[in-house]
């Protein structure tokens, strides 16, 4: 191709898409000054570091470069880091051979291969689940290959909380790369799935954006999106099929809510988090009343929606899943 | 030819030098950030919440926030207009959830007031949505390329290859004479190309 049909092909490009919308000058003073109250308070908050803060510094320094020094003797020292952890083992899973079991370390770089179901905690604070007859070469906390089967990710910790993935995003990098045969899946700050199938790749989208790169292009699944890419280079979008079948298996195979760590309000986000029902608490302050019981047991073994059905039992409560939503009201 | 890898490594410097400047305290680095990477970022947000302006403006005003908190991590590994548009991407994932939240109207006659799908919205009689939806992120990611790029890099395209300026016009608009206009010109395409392909 000679450059000339390159600036051609650059010039059709540019007019397809026209000029850029302006934006008012208007809506930019009002940003400024919005966000100016931020700027200060980091302005403040840097101000102590002058003068008064260098031994600190200077100890800190020393610090950096003990562990530094650690870090270039680590190969010597260490195994391969750890890329994640067992949250959930059904049937039998093995990493380079070996079984696990829940609370096992998974090494960076281990090839997985997966029988049951089984759900990891990353080291970044996402969750990855695999689905049965999957095998997939975890290369990092966020770079995954997948050979076959289908995986399930949440950028989210256990808590629904976006930190600390989120961090990876800002930074400019997604949470998660899964590169397959058929083209290499970008998540940006979602809840995902990946099943490969004969010929292609099927992306289904449950929250956020996805981004698939393959030769001849990229392409955006937003949330509530199905977009499934043939080896043959074709791209059917859809929405995502409805009916409790669509994450079946991501919902058996998810770890359980640890009530050690997290109290009543924070199971009900959870559950809503796995089950994609946003709740809707009847009267809107129940969810603050409810602040105040403490549920003592597990539910350990059960799906989020059985988990429901238990705690909303053994703490007077009725949960009833009307379309997307989840209403939570006192029983009758 | 331009060496692509030295353009962005200098871009990447000029950011980080701004990001300094910010963090001193320099009111007309203030200005100078807002004004040439606010309109940027207000679209990237408006392309992503079906044109709401007031939603794309939170949007775009909350990720500046953000950004403002966490300036002094701003690592350099991307430009920072790509890290403002990462952060942009979660602001406006807390909204669309918190809009799920709210309660909805309901008419006992005519039904939820339900919008129309990003499909249905798009579909025209003559065009099939997923056509209609792959230009339309196809505009996005060109508009998104324009605006990651140095500001001046972006309008010189803009002026040449949309509204058709001759290279005398573009060089008296940047005030440089119209052999710097064209090599500002070949660097703006070449970094255009780069960007694209990576968007």
């Amino acid at each position: 191709m000679t450059s000339r049909d390159n600036d051609q092909d650059l010039a059709r490009l540019l007019q397809e898409a026209g000029p850029r919308p302006e934006v008012p000058d208007e809506r930019i003073a009002a940003a400024m000054a919005a966000v100016r109250p931020a700027w200060e308070a980091k302005l403040a908050e840097r101000e102590p570091r002058d003068g008064r803060w260098r031994p600190f510094l200077l100890a800190a320094a020393m610090a950096g470069l003990a562990l530094l020094a650690g870090w270039w003797a680590r190969p010597f020292l260490a195994p391969a880091p750890t890329a994640a952890w067992v949250e959930l083992a059904k049937g039998q899973s093995l990493a380079d051979g070996h079984p696990l079991a829940v609370g096992a370390a998974v090494p960076r770089g281990a090839s997985i291969e997966v029988e049951g179901l089984l759900a990891l905690r990353l080291e970044t604070g996402g969750s990855l689940r695999l689905d049965r007859g999957s095998r997939a070469h975890l290369h990092g906390p966020n770079e995954l290959e997948l050979e076959a089967g289908a995986l399930y990710f949440d950028s989210r910790d256990s808590h629904g909380t976006l930190e600390p993935t989120a961090e990876a995003a800002v930074a400019g990098s997604p949470a998660m790369t899964v590169a397959t045969a058929w083209g290499t899946v970008y998540d940006i700050g979602t809840q995902f799935e990946v099943r490969l199938r004969g010929e292609g790749l099927t992306v289904r989208v449950r929250e956020g954006e996805v981004e698939v790169a393959r030769e001849g292009g990229r392409h955006r699944a937003l949330e509530g999106e199905e977009l499934r890419l043939g080896s043959d280079g074709d791209l059917a979008r859809s929405p995502l099929p409805s009916g409790s079948e669509t994450f079946a298996w991501a919902h058996e195979a998810a770890p359980p809510f640890d009530f050690e760590s997290g109290d009543l309000p924070a199971f009900f986000r959870w559950a809503s988090r796995e089950t994609g029902k946003e709740p809707s608490w009847q009267p809107l302050d129940l969810e603050e009343e409810i602040e105040t019981i403490t549920f003592h047991g597990s539910v350990e073994g059960l799906t989020p929606l059985e988990a429901l059905d238990v705690v909303a039992a053994a703490t007077g409560l009725e949960v009833e899943i009307v379309g997307e939503e989840m209403e939570i009201r006192r029983a009758r | 030819m331009v060496d692509l890898a030295r353009a962005d490594a200098e871009q990447i410097s000029n950011d980080r030098a701004l990001v300094d400047r910010l963090l001193e305290g320099d009111e007309v680095a203030y200005r100078e950030f807002f004004s040439a990477r606010f309109p940027g970022l207000f679209r990237f947000a408006l392309s992503r919440l079906d044109g709401d302006e007031e939603q794309a403006q939170e949007a775009a005003q909350s990720a500046f926030v953000t950004a403002f908190e966490k300036l002094d991590s701003f690592r350099g590994e991307s430009t920072l207009f790509t890290w403002l548009c990462g952060i942009c991407r979660f602001q406006i994932h807390d909204l669309r959830r918190r809009e799920r939240r709210r309660p909805r109207l309901v008419s006992a006659e005519t039904g939820p007031d339900e919008p129309l799908s990003e499909l249905e919205r798009l579909q025209s009689p003559e065009e099939d949505p997923a056509d209609s939806l792959e230009r339309k992120e196809r505009i996005a990611r060109v508009h998104q390329t324009l605006d990651d790029l140095p500001p001046r890099y972006g309008r010189a395209l803009e002026w040449k290859y949309i509204e058709g300026l001759p290279v005398r016009r573009i060089a008296e608009l940047l005030e440089v004479g119209e052999k710097a206009a064209e090599s500002l010109l070949t660097r703006a395409r070449d970094a255009f190309r780069q960007r694209h392909d990576q968007a």
